[in-house]
């Protein structure tokens, strides 16, 4: 990509400097591009032309790379106070003359050079502001390119120092085919199988590929595909796990009284209630659950909500709405959307699962009159006045963020800062800084961080964006001190034991006077009362925003976090690391930039992700004695599945989860897999003391495919070989009720309707030399559909498939049976297992393949 | 207040629900007959989390006139002294450093170089402030922990391997039960399914992986094959854990903090996991960690409930490794981000302070009783002389790496470290030797 822009922009240079080159002067060269220094300086005080010109090269190679720069090194940021002479003016695309000027000038001061430039940018020559891009890395590239062309008029591509590029980075790459890629996609996004119709349409190109890739995005798994990856990075459904449920909404608005009012669960107890008997809902308090799960689940919805409806990205962060289920719509009094919720009111799961737009306009303003109740516990509004009509600034402003990057007096909304940071700009602050903090500098007690250069090469940013939160108290209600949301202990220091002139507090303030005003970097927010709203549009309207995004969904898609940038050139295979890190920063810049042009619509940048060779690389040619094993260790097929993605899988193959539940619990689908100890071994997270997914697997992790294997696959032939009789088991499945669980008459779900795998043999088909055709031709059919992988009947693993056919078979006549311990979930269909549902032993026999190929790697791994 | 009046909470956090008296520390009864596989030495790491104000705790500062409070406690009391280890007398302290002082070495006066969290957790568990190192831990389960099916366990906190093994996360033992032996019934022990069977499987998934091992698949496939087949090769062992494991009433149950909003706490059930694994020969090496240091507000009200936690569950610690018979064979390492201002805020809380310190405990340990490195009365670090440990104007400010350097020769890690490609940069500071100090 950098060599193709290189050329365009080198031809515009010399197409400006014929133009402009005076009689005499020394002449370009017209095929090499070359531009001599006395060209460029005169370029450098020529009209507007040249300026646009400037503007060009800037925007198109260096602005995403000097983006960082901006932080500290615009006019009054932090650098131009530590007596830094690079100045730029900012982030907008009008101001890319400007900036690559700032350059220029720099490099035009005594002692300046390309290589002080490019030491301050790899974080030495006493640079404030730490490593910015690591040497080599397309970021310093840039940023050298830019610098030789200031200086002597030659792009060299970075050559001052810069390390390899990236362009042989895919050098022997093999793409896997097209129908391999859908299949990956079509279970990955949508937990389904790619019909033939599809794979046949996906073969023909990479545009039809990319369409059917789009179709597969919809439906439950997808949604849920969107819950987990939003997940990941935001971590609130820490609060369905053990982080602390302390959301600032409850107790402020009215409506959560109600739903947590426990003498009504009294009354229902009496009454019969069937709400009661629902022990997995904390007994009748079905309203606070349910309210609890809204909030916990909300920013995680919105997300979902924007994504699956194809709207304008941005709106996770600008929506002037939010998405509630019916209990939390009721604490925001969001509109008619859904029917009020009514005490001890029956379950319905659709409340559960259902979430619509809302807008929150519950919130009393508790500067109007209004009534109470006190008991033993303390005292509850029972009559409010004028409601809030609060700002709403997409997630940011959901409870559950708040919540989850919680706030204190002295955080003063700096996590949450962080946070958005790292979340929907990309910038890691805790990591952009200088690494050595001076001692002294954090026991200076005179506003360190706002006058110590040890504190502010961080805070000049961070703390401006946590300003912007300055209404949200710190575990997100809204204006908890009715005007504003500033710690007691600043507005009145003389309630703990200071005096009451020791704060700058004045009536009306809503942010803190010792600290930098509320804005984004350099922008102040211009409203206080809806700043964070403004915020939104800031970040959104940023070029950052789009890299960050696609950096947000990396780990979703390509099942691995970004590669983090190789510090220390040191380390074992540090090239191999920076080569790797290089080629991805390079591919999200590019998903970036098309993300960006595509409109801001996710689906497409999925389906970007999913058609980049970073996806879809099968293998590397790699000459002998080459060794790039690190360097590749991320790209391509090959992941270990989530505890998520293999339960969509088994589901998508045979149309149930690992022992789904029939009945019993509020969740949509109960799978063995889901349940904490199994899901955790496996490598998933809980989002409150586990955040990280293990990515490659462990004994432990070995145990549970195994044990999974064990229990599911004897299950698979079962189903398959009796059509109707599973038929006849969804019917007496389907009338027990989702709640019941001691006297539900079904233990596992049976299957969802499915196309028959077993289409080449009955269950009497027996391993003999007439049978053996047909055996091997199934069994060939069940490797493509397992493994996604068409083999010959020959292949060594249908033959040794075909031999564990026959060992099994020899087994049940040596026997007169065969062991199985296998549970189909009701009793009334249990003999399909064994007796007259198995007379031969051959469904049994066909479980042990099914297990085989559900342990092997292959299976685990996409 | 109008504020107060609206605020109550009215959910109360689950961990609340739980009332609970702190249990005795006396471990279990249970008498174990496993036998072990790995004999060699054990680590574990106790991260507390947050930055944990080791001016309360082992490296007790008092009151300066004129400068501002540094702590409460120092109003009316003074530090105390168990053998040659200075404490706060604060939360259990007389406790901790009265029965274990002469088997802990107290480093004091480390500068961590940050006061960001992620940093110091960075720096301080892998001995670099650059990510991409492995954790001392890695280091040893690498080196000692070659197939082993939990050669190191993270039961919570910083762990890093930079490819040099692999851990597994867990948080409750006791919920991997049913995993130990997926060919087994949990109930009666008897095999799930025919065990002809399961060979069958296993042979031919072995044979099939080989052959797929042998195919030009990608790199990652190739990298997730190897832990593939390393996880089937050594996970066998694995149910000699459900030999030695208790009944689940004889674990440890997670016991409340009278921490503001209270909380729960089931480190003490971690430790025993740890132990027991260790125990049952699958192990050499855990990271366990403690959530709740970081006190911005109201310092004492988080780090007295947090510090004497930390003392119910280091005695239990000890205590459960003797019965167990492998307490001898253990070193575990305490520490934290970094510690905590020299001063309270307006909150009563104390905010970040890059000087912290880190305690290493071994029973009986020759180098044990001792405090290398120093503070002064502020909590600046002062420098040090690498060599006789004693303050030196000229000398050094100890930093994690140079802890790192040292615990590696103590436990014989270093050149195993050098040769994989992680060697620390700095002076080596001798504080292990039992004829030097800093203090005393």
């Amino acid at each position: 990509m950098i060599s193709r822009l290189k050329f365009a922009i080198h031809s515009g240079w010399r197409r400006e400097t014929r133009a402009l080159q005076p009689a005499g002067s020394p002449s370009v060269s017209s095929a090499s591009g070359v531009i001599t220094l006395a060209a460029v300086a005169l370029l450098a005080s020529a009209p507007d032309i040249h300026a646009q010109t400037k503007a060009d090269y800037y925007t198109d190679n260096v602005a995403p790379y000097a983006a960082p720069c901006m932080a500290c090194h615009l006019p009054n940021g932090i650098a131009a106070q530590q007596k830094s002479s690079l100045f730029l003016a900012g982030l907008d695309e009008a101001d890319a003359a400007a900036n690559y000027e700032g350059f220029e000038n720099y490099l035009a001061l005594p002692g300046a050079n390309a290589a002080s430039l490019l030491a301050k940018v790899a974080g030495g020559d006493e640079h404030g502001g730490g490593l910015v891009h690591a040497q080599g890395s397309a970021g310093y590239r840039a940023l050298a390119e830019l610098a030789s062309f200031i200086e002597s008029g030659v792009a060299d591509g970075g050559g001052v120092g810069g390390g390899a590029g990236n362009q042989d980075f895919w050098r022997g790459l093999v793409l896997e085919p097209r129908e391999r890629t859908l299949r990956r996609a079509s279970l990955l996004l949508g937990g389904v199988l790619p019909k033939p119709g599809q794979i046949k349409a996906a073969k023909k190109s990479d545009a039809k590929l990319r369409k059917q890739v789009l179709q597969a995005m919809k439906g439950d798994a997808f949604h849920e595909f969107l819950i987990t990856g939003a997940d990941d990075r935001l971590h609130t459904l820490g609060f369905t796990n053990g982080f602390p449920s302390e959301f600032g909404s409850l107790g402020v608005y009215p409506e959560t009284n109600i739903v947590a009012d426990l003498k009504s669960c009294a009354e229902a107890t009496e009454t019969g209630d069937p709400a009661v008997y629902i022990g997995q809902l904390n007994q009748c308090n079905y309203g606070y659950f349910l309210l609890t799960l809204g909030l916990t689940r909300e920013p995680l919805e919105l997300i979902a909500h924007v994504v699956e409806r194809n709207l304008n990205y941005k709106q996770v962060l600008t929506a002037n709405y939010t998405v509630a289920n019916r209990a939390l719509n009721d604490m925001y009094e969001g509109g008619n959307s859904f029917p009020p919720l009514k005490p001890n009111e029956a379950i319905s799961l659709t409340d559960v699962h259902e979430y619509r737009r809302s807008r929150d306009r519950g919130q009393p303003d508790y500067r109007d009159p209004f009534e109470f109740a006190c008991d033993d516990d303390g005292c509850l509004a029972t009559k409010v006045g004028r409601q809030i009509n609060r700002p709403h600034a997409g997630v940011l402003t959901t409870p559950a963020f708040l919540a989850r990057y919680f706030s204190t007096d002295t955080n003063r909304n700096r996590a949450r800062a962080r946070w958005t940071y790292l979340h929907f700009l990309g910038i890691d602050i805790e990591n952009s800084a200088p690494r050595s903090t001076d001692p002294v500098a954090l026991a200076d007690t005179d506003n360190p961080t706002l006058k110590n250069p040890a504190c502010t090469v961080c805070h000049e940013r961070l703390d401006p964006l946590a300003g912007t939160f300055q209404n949200f108290g710190d575990f997100g209600d809204f204006r908890p001190r009715g005007t504003h949301a500033l710690a007691d202990t600043y507005t009145n220091p003389e309630w703990f034991g200071g005096m009451p002139g020791d704060t700058e507090y004045r009536p009306g303030d809503t942010w803190y006077r010792d600290m930098r005003a509320p804005g984004l970097e350099q922008k102040k927010a211009p409203n206080n009362n809806n700043s964070l709203s403004w915020l939104a549009k800031q970040i959104a309207n940023d070029p950052r925003f789009a890299r960050a995004t696609v950096m947000f969904w990396w780990p979703a898609i390509m099942g691995k976090d970004p590669i983090e940038q190789p510090m220390e050139s040191g380390d074992p295979n540090y090239a191999q690391q920076l080569a790797a890190f290089n080629a991805q920063q390079e591919l999200i810049d590019s998903l970036a930039t098309q993300f960006r042009k595509k409109g801001f619509k996710a689906k497409q940048l999925f389906a970007d992700m999913i058609l980049s060779d970073w996806f879809r690389a099968e293998g590397f040619e790699v000459a002998d004695g080459e060794n790039r094993d690190l360097e590749l260790a991320d790209v391509g097929a090959g992941r270990l599945l989530t505890p998520e993605e293999l339960d969509r899988k088994n589901r998508a193959l045979f149309g149930a989860f690992w022992n789904e539940s029939n009945t019993g619990g509020y969740t949509r689908f109960r799978t063995l897999m889901k349940q904490s100890e199994t899901y955790l071994a496996y490598g998933g997270i809980d989002s409150d003391a586990i955040r990280e997914r293990s990515r490659q697997l462990t004994p432990l992790m070995s145990n549970v495919a195994e044990l999974m294997a064990v229990q599911y696959a004897c299950l698979v032939p079962v189903w398959d070989f009796n059509p109707k009789e599973m038929n006849q088991l969804r019917a007496e499945c389907a009338k027990d009720k989702w709640y019941e669980q001691e006297t539900a008459s079904c233990g596992l779900a049976p299957p969802e309707v499915r196309s028959r795998l077993f289409t080449r043999v009955k269950k009497t088909t027996v391993p003999n030399a007439a049978n053996r055709a047909k055996i091997e031709n199934q069994l060939v059919d069940l490797y493509q559909h397992m493994f996604g992988l068409t083999v010959t009947r020959r292949h060594a693993d249908i033959q040794a498939l075909y031999g564990i056919l026959e060992d099994r078979h020899a087994e049940f006549k040596k026997q007169g049976t065969l062991e199985n311990n296998c549970w189909i979930g009701n009793d009334e269909f249990s003999y399909l297992l064994y007796d007259e549902g198995d007379p031969q032993g051959m469904v049994r026999a066909w479980g042990s393949v099914v297990r085989a190929m559900m342990s092997h790697f292959l299976y685990l791994h996409e | 207040m109008k504020h107060d009046l609206t605020r109550r909470r009215l959910l109360t956090n689950a961990l609340l629900a739980t009332s609970g008296a702190a249990l005795g520390s006396s471990a279990s009864s249970r008498t174990f007959a496993a036998s072990d596989d790995y004999k060699g030495p054990l680590l574990v790491t106790l991260q507390l989390d947050g930055g944990v104000d080791v001016t309360s705790w082992c490296d007790p500062k008092v009151n300066t006139p004129g400068e501002p409070k540094i702590n409460y406690w120092a109003d009316d009391a003074a530090p105390l002294k168990a053998r040659g280890i200075t404490y706060a007398p604060y939360a259990d302290n007389e406790r901790l450093f009265g029965k274990y002082a002469r088997d802990m070495l107290v480093v004091n006066g480390v500068d961590a170089q940050t006061n960001a969290h992620s940093t110091g957790i960075l720096f301080n568990w892998s001995g670099r402030n650059s990510s991409g190192a492995p954790s001392l831990t890695a280091l040893h389960a690498a080196k000692h922990g070659k197939n082993l099916p939990l050669a190191y366990t993270s039961l919570g906190g910083f762990s890093a391997t930079a490819n040099l093994t692999r851990f597994t996360r867990m948080w409750d033992i006791t919920s991997i039960k049913g995993l130990l032996d997926p060919f087994s019934n949990e109930w009666d022990g008897q095999p799930s399914r025919a065990p002809r069977e399961t060979e069958l499987i296993r042979r031919f998934v072995d044979d099939s992986v080989d052959e797929l091992a042998k195919t030009s698949i990608s790199r990652r496939q190739l990298a997730n094959l190897a832990a593939y087949r390393e996880a089937r090769a050594n996970r066998g062992s694995m149910t000699r854990l459900f030999d030695i494991l208790p009944p689940n009433d004889e674990f440890e149950q997670p016991v409340f903090l009278d921490v503001p909003g209270g909380a729960q706490s089931d480190l003490k059930r971690r430790m025993q996991g740890v132990l027991l694994i260790f125990k049952a020969g699958l192990g050499t090496a855990a990271d366990l960690s403690l959530q709740g240091f970081d006190s911005h507000n109201a310092n004492d009200a988080w780090q007295v409930p947090l510090l004497t936690h930390v003392t119910d569950a280091l005695d239990f610690f000890w205590s459960y490794a003797q019965e167990l018979g492998i307490a001898n064979r253990i070193t575990l390492l305490i520490g934290s981000d970094f510690g905590r201002t020299n001063f309270y805020n307006d909150s009563d809380g104390k905010d970040h302070w890059n000087i912290g310190s880190y305690i290493v405990m071994s029973p009986k340990a020759p180098w044990g009783g001792r405090v290398v490195g120093a503070t002064d009365e502020l909590h600046f670090a002062r420098p040090i002389n690498p060599k006789t440990l004693k303050p030196a104007n000229n000398g050094i400010v100890m930093t994690p790496s140079h802890v790192h350097l040292a615990l590696r020769r103590q436990l014989g890690l270093e050149r195993f470290a050098n040769d994989a490609g992680f060697p620390l940069d700095v002076e080596a500071v001798d504080m292990f030797n039992r004829n030097k100090r800093t203090v005393g």
